[in-house]
């Protein structure tokens, strides 16, 4: 009410109604008691009085206000500025009262200390912390330095300005320090805020990495119960994914599983309200496709403080497998259980014991069946210990049984329990894994079927090991068995033939015996060795023995066959062996002369050679009626007979020669040998033996005879000494003329007596010889003296042949003495003739020799010493000629030159001569020669073969010729030179050399166009000085000289003539290819 | 010792070859170049310039020798032994001039160490080709050659 009259300016009295001040009081001023500071202040002090009561927030800008306004004339008082607290105005406030309103505003302002501006007052954070920090000093410094600067002034210590200037630099120096520290705290804020919010940003990742893999899913419910968070499991095990379900309640997809439903929202419930924030759940869930899964669900939820849902988290683990396997366990045991106690076999549970080494030793049972009693017969066995039940129990079971425990390998075996005489068949596993050594066995009393087993293999050991085939085959004809005998005899295995038809075993043309025998089989009968073949595997046919059976199962019907095959190849082949050795003596028999015999033991013939019966013309039957004795020849039989009876009676053997009548009328003697064939006790069973023809060998001996008798008359009649002696040199026989030359009677000579007729000079040598050659075995022969019957000695040549044996060993000597001593003396007389006469021919042959050799050197001399005057005359005559060249007087000149054709003349005819007797005398080796460039050489070197004289054309292609170069030069030098010589009168000379080949031979042709040889000429044209007429005779040596060379060469000369046509002239020589030789004149042209 | 290259000394001992083969020489314009001695005995006393001999103005060395081999007392081939055994004319070319056709003296004389070998021609028309071949090919050329033998 007073503000609003201060407002308006008009004074209602109001404030005087309860106390007046009278005008012009002392306190008072102005109409109103209160100043407009003060009822301005218990105005807002009123308004924030309401609001406080009504709970408003505004409540504390009023006392704020109020301390504000209450402020000013505080300040006022402490610094004297009266405008402060309007001094002019008659209502003036007073100090206690500016100081109980700022009490009352600050007490407002404070009252709500949680709302309004006042709340950062009491905040623990950083702001609020700054504010109650500098609040009393951003209020009391500025007053206090206010009051001082103001005192100071006031006091005169300083102008107004100074303490203005002071009061300012406090003011700096505070707001300064304020804004440095509040700029430091605001970048501590910010860099904390920075490092909270890098931290919640990886804490959020970390947090949602870990949700999206967790491996339980991740559900999250808003509070309005929307999916706010699905994660990647949940995607998983639902099937949905986030963006189908988030922002979805849970009734708004089939989700929750129909049965489950009520129970799950009786849970979300709880967890929604939080009196059951914590909470796990099994329960069912269908996916998106409509299938169930099992679900474990922990759940939690998270209110605010007003209790207020925020959100509900659940974890999620899908239990459909674990579920479904807890159930096939579950069911697995009750079936284990059922199959456990119904189980035929024996079943139980050991925990194998062992001792301090580590061995087993024992086992105790933890778990038996109760068909395990009926099976060991052991009652109660559960926790005892097998020693316990049996103390003589096998070592075998629990060495066997430990080593599963040990090793984890399952072990099955079969063994006996001696105490009980049974067989059991185990079968052990380890359970519960290594640690439990817990074995589970399973085991059967298998006593009857290994009694049966054993028979069983007896049986089969008896069909394995023996060594007939044992076939067994069903009523088809299928094999069903198959042993070792029918796998050796048939060379099938049985993995081959068990299934297969026994067709197979029997050949083509015995099937039908087969379907026979199945036949007598289904009728039950037996067959009992039947004699048939069977077929091998590698296509052989053997015969064998065979005995059929059927097989009967336990109700006697008949199942199947036996069938045993034995092989009787070898039963076969003895007979047929026999056959054959029978075969054999009979054709043995044949080969010998007569034949075999075979008498029984009384001697009767049971059987004699064809040839022996074909000789006599008589049947075995006559035979065997002694019908030989009738045949037998008179002078013989009576003997033979009698010998015959006398051996069979002895038992001796059979030797005799006789004869018997032929069907030819002839007799024939007979050699029988024979023995007796006696049994194992030594009884004569049988004579058997040989009839041998023995007339060879006795017409031999007649001829042996005869040959002796004529020796011995040739030998006797011989004018030869001659002897036998044996292989060993004793002298068994002489000859009639040795006896009378020695004068010696064979008792004498015999054996080594010869050696009283030789000299005794000799003897010794003769002796030495004869051994020698005695035991060497080699021939004698020997001049040596023998002492006639007159004494006188004479030589005779003794040769001594051996007669050796087919060893070659010498078992006889013949020796004969031919008497020399005639011979001996001619020939000394010659002997002595001839050395005479070899004497003379060699000493006359030397003188021969020298005298050739003194010819020869004389000729030589002669002739070469006779060309240096020959010279001389050419010589001179030619300088002669020269000089008096230009003289006068025709007629010298005519003169000079004939001496000096004279001298060329003689001077050619030496050099002929020299050359002739050089071709004679001296060596000519002969090698190939080419004909053809010796020729080209002669025509390119020699001055009268150059075209200008003569035309000379040599085949282009001449063979080798074996010859001698020198020679063949000399040769064709003569021969072409003769033929330029002896050209027409007035024609050049055409001369062609041709070679061809003829008979192994060359021919080599010189033709000319020359004057020819006359018919008269022809035979003598190459003999020595024969000269043919012509203008340029030659020497007459020439053409000789052709002839020796081709004859020292092994060549031929010849030549065919026309006279006044020309002449062709050749030369025959071997051919030096030898190559070339067969060859016929058609290659001629070939090169050579 | 001074060798006239141009010198050809010749052994012979027959007057007439001797006297024709100076006429050869002098009718090839050789005359001064000949030089002749009558025996094996006097060659090597003109080689050794010794008695007769001992003037070199009047019978200086000679370039080749021509030799005959059938000479009395000392043959042409004691004289070849001589000439190639001498340590101051084994290199002496000589070239035998002989009559003799038999290939046993041709073969001699070259085992000898002649250098060449020529038989004695019948007309003296062949003795001046002898000469100037002579000439030719030992004197002009001034010695040995490859393939001489």
């Amino acid at each position: 009410m007073t503000l609003s009259e201060h407002l308006l300016g008009c004074d209602l009295g109001i404030d005087q109604l309860l106390a007046a001040e009278a005008q012009g009081g002392v306190v008072t001023a102005g109409s109103n008691r209160i100043g407009l500071q003060g009822s301005t202040s218990l105005a807002l002090m009123g308004a924030g009085l309401v609001a406080l009561a009504r709970g408003r927030r505004g409540s504390s800008y009023f006392g704020l206000a109020v301390c504000l306004i209450d402020l000013v004339p505080l300040v006022g008082f402490a610094y004297h500025i009266e405008g402060f607290y309007d001094r002019s105005r008659p209502t003036v406030i007073s100090g206690p009262t500016v100081i109980a309103l700022i009490v009352l505003g600050t007490g407002l302002a404070l009252a709500r200390p949680a709302h309004g501006p006042m709340v950062v007052l009491w905040r623990k954070d950083a702001g609020g912390r700054l504010f109650r920090q500098w609040l009393p000093l951003v209020v009391l410094v500025p007053l206090a330095v206010g009051f001082l600067a103001a005192q100071g002034w006031h006091r005169g210590f300083y102008d107004p300005e100074f303490g203005a200037g002071m009061l300012v630099l406090a003011l700096v120096v505070i707001f300064t320090g304020l804004l440095w520290q509040s700029a430091a705290r605001l970048s501590m804020l910010e860099r904390a805020e920075r490092r909270t919010k890098e931290e919640l940003s990886e804490l959020s990742q970390r947090l949602s990495y870990h949700v999206t893999h967790s491996p339980l899913a991740v559900i999250e419910w808003g509070p309005e119960m929307r999916l706010t968070r699905w994660s990647k499991e949940a995607e998983r095990i639902f099937g949905w994914r986030a963006e189908e379900v988030l922002g979805k309640r849970m009734e708004d997809f089939r989700w929750s599983y129909d049965e489950d439903r009520p129970r799950v929202s009786k849970v979300s419930g709880n967890l929604q309200i939080g009196t059951d924030p914590k909470r796990f759940s099994a329960n069912r869930n269908y996916r998106k496709d409509g299938t169930i899964v099992h679900c474990e669900w922990y759940s939690s939820s998270l209110h605010d403080e007003g209790g207020k849902l925020r959100s509900i988290l659940s974890l999620v683990l899908d239990v459909t497998e674990r579920n479904r396997a807890e159930a096939a366990l579950r069911r697995s045991e009750e079936r284990y259980r059922t199959l456990f106690d119904t189980l035929i076999e024996g079943f139980c549970t050991v925990e194998i014991l062992f001792d301090a080494d580590g061995r087993p030793v024992d086992y105790r049972f933890l778990e038996v069946n109760p068909a395990f009693e009926k099976h060991t017969g052991l009652h109660q066995a559960q926790g005892k210990s097998m020693r316990d039940l049996a103390p003589d129990h096998e070592a075998l079971w629990v060495e066997i049984l430990g080593k599963v425990a040990l090793t984890g390998e399952a072990a099955h075996f079969e063994s006996e329990a001696k105490a009980r005489g049974c067989h059991y068949d185990l079968c052990a596993y380890r359970v519960d894994g290594p640690e439990s050594r817990k074995v589970a066995i399973l085991l059967n009393d298998v006593t009857g079927r290994k009694r049966e087993q054993e028979t069983r293999a007896r049986l089969a050991a008896i069909v394995e090991s023996s060594e007939d085939a044992i076939i067994g085959k069903d009523l088809d004809g299928m094999i069903t068995s198959w042993n070792a005998g029918a796998e050796h005899l048939l060379g099938y295995r049985a993995d081959e033939v068990i299934g297969q038809p026994i067709k197979r075993i029997i050949p083509p043309e015995l099937q039908a015996e087969e379907a026979a025998i199945l036949a007598r089989v289904r009728r039950g009968e037996s067959v009992a060795h039947l004699e048939t073949a069977r077929l091998t595997r590698d296509g052989r046919l053997i015969p064998a023995s065979m005995s059929i059976s059927p097989i009967r199962d336990a109700a006697g019907a008949i199942i199947g066959v036996s069938k045993i095959l034995r092989d009787i190849t070898a039963r076969k082949e003895a007979e047929e062996s026999l056959r054959e050795s029978e075969r054999l003596y009979r054709a043995i028999g044949e080969s010998i002369d007569y034949g075999i015999w075979i008498c029984d033991a009384a001697g009767r013939n049971t059987y004699a050679s064809e040839s022996f019966l074909k000789l006599v013309g008589m049947t075995q039957e006559e035979c065997s009626r002694f019908g030989w004795a009738d045949v037998l020849h008179p002078e013989d039989a009576e003997a033979t007979i009698a010998a015959w009876k006398y051996c069979v009676e002895k038992g001796g053997p059979w030797y005799r020669e006789h004869r018997y009548r032929g069907c030819d009328g002839q007799w024939h003697p007979i050699l029988a040998c024979g023995v007796a064939v006696r049994d194992e006790r030594g009884r004569i069973t049988r004579w058997a033996g040989i009839n041998l023809d023995i007339s060879r060998l006795k017409r031999a001996e007649e001829t042996l005879r005869e040959s002796e008798r004529q020796f011995r008359m040739l030998a006797d009649s011989i004018p030869n000494l001659a002897w036998w002696a044996d292989g060993d040199g004793y002298i068994t026989w002489y000859n009639q003329r040795w006896y009378e030359y020695t004068g010696t009677i064979p008792e004498q000579m015999e054996g080594w007596g010869w050696q009283s007729v030789h000299h005794p000079e000799m003897l010794t040598k003769v002796l030495a010889r004869w051994k020698a050659s005695i035991a060497s075995g080699e021939p004698f022969e020997m001049d040596f003296p023998l002492r006639g019957a007159d004494g006188r000695y004479r030589w005779f040549l003794t040769r001594i042949i051996p007669l050796r044996d087919a060893a070659g060993k010498a078992v006889r000597w013949f020796g004969t003495n031919t008497d020399v001593t005639e011979k001996r003396e001619a020939e000394e007389v010659l002997e002595r003739g001839k050395e005479k006469l070899e004497g003379l021919v060699a000493e006359r042959t030397a003188k021969l020799q020298e005298l050739v050799g003194e010819l020869e050197h004389f000729s030589y001399t002669i002739t070469h010493d006779m060309r240096a005057p020959l010279r001389a005359m050419r010589g001179f005559a030619e300088v002669v000629e020269e000089l008096c060249a230009q003289c006068p007087g025709e007629q010298q000149k005519i003169f000079l030159r004939r001496i000096i054709t004279a001298a060329e003349r003689m001077d050619l005819l030496i050099t002929d001569a020299l050359n002739y007797s050089k071709a004679v005398r001296q060596e000519l080796p002969l090698a190939p020669v080419d004909v053809g460039r010796l020729l080209r050489g002669m025509l390119d070197s020699y001055p009268e073969f150059q075209s200008s004289q003569a035309e000379i054309t040599v085949e282009r292609e001449m063979p080798l010729v074996l010859g001698n170069e020198a020679a063949l030069t000399q040769c064709f030098s003569n021969l072409l030179g003769n033929a330029v010589k002896f050209a027409q009168p007035g024609r050049r000379a055409e001369v062609r050399v041709l070679s061809e080949l003829k008979d192994g031979w060359v021919r080599l042709w010189v033709e000319d166009n020359g004057i020819g040889i006359s018919a008269s000429m022809m035979p003598r044209v190459f003999d020595m000085f024969s000269r043919r007429q012509g203008a340029q005779a030659g020497t007459g040596i020439g053409l000789a000289l052709v002839r020796k060379v081709a004859d020292r060469m092994g060549g031929r000369v010849g030549v065919e003539s026309e006279p006044g046509k020309g002449s062709r002239f050749w030369v025959e020589l071997r051919p030096g290819d030898a190559r070339r030789a067969p060859h016929g004149p058609g290659d001629m042209a070939e090169p050579a | 010792m001074t060798r006239m290259k141009s010198i050809v000394l010749y052994a012979e001992d027959e007057e007439n070859d001797a006297l024709l083969m100076r006429l050869a020489f002098a009718k090839e314009g050789l005359a001064e170049v000949f030089h002749r001695v009558s025996n094996g005995q006097a060659a090597i006393d003109y080689l050794s310039g010794t008695g007769a001999y001992a003037d070199r103005e009047q019978h200086p060395e000679p370039g080749v020798m021509l030799l005959d081999l059938n000479m009395p007392e000392m043959d042409g081939f004691d004289v070849l032994k001589w000439i190639r055994a001498h340590p101051l004319h084994h290199e002496l070319p000589v070239v035998v001039f002989s009559s003799s056709v038999r290939e046993e003296d041709r073969a001699r004389a070259r085992v000898l160490g002649a250098n060449d070998f020529v038989v004695k021609p019948n007309s003296g028309a062949l003795f001046r080709e002898v000469a100037r071949k002579l000439k030719e090919r030992w004197l002009d050329a001034g010695g040995v050659k490859a393939g001489d033998q």
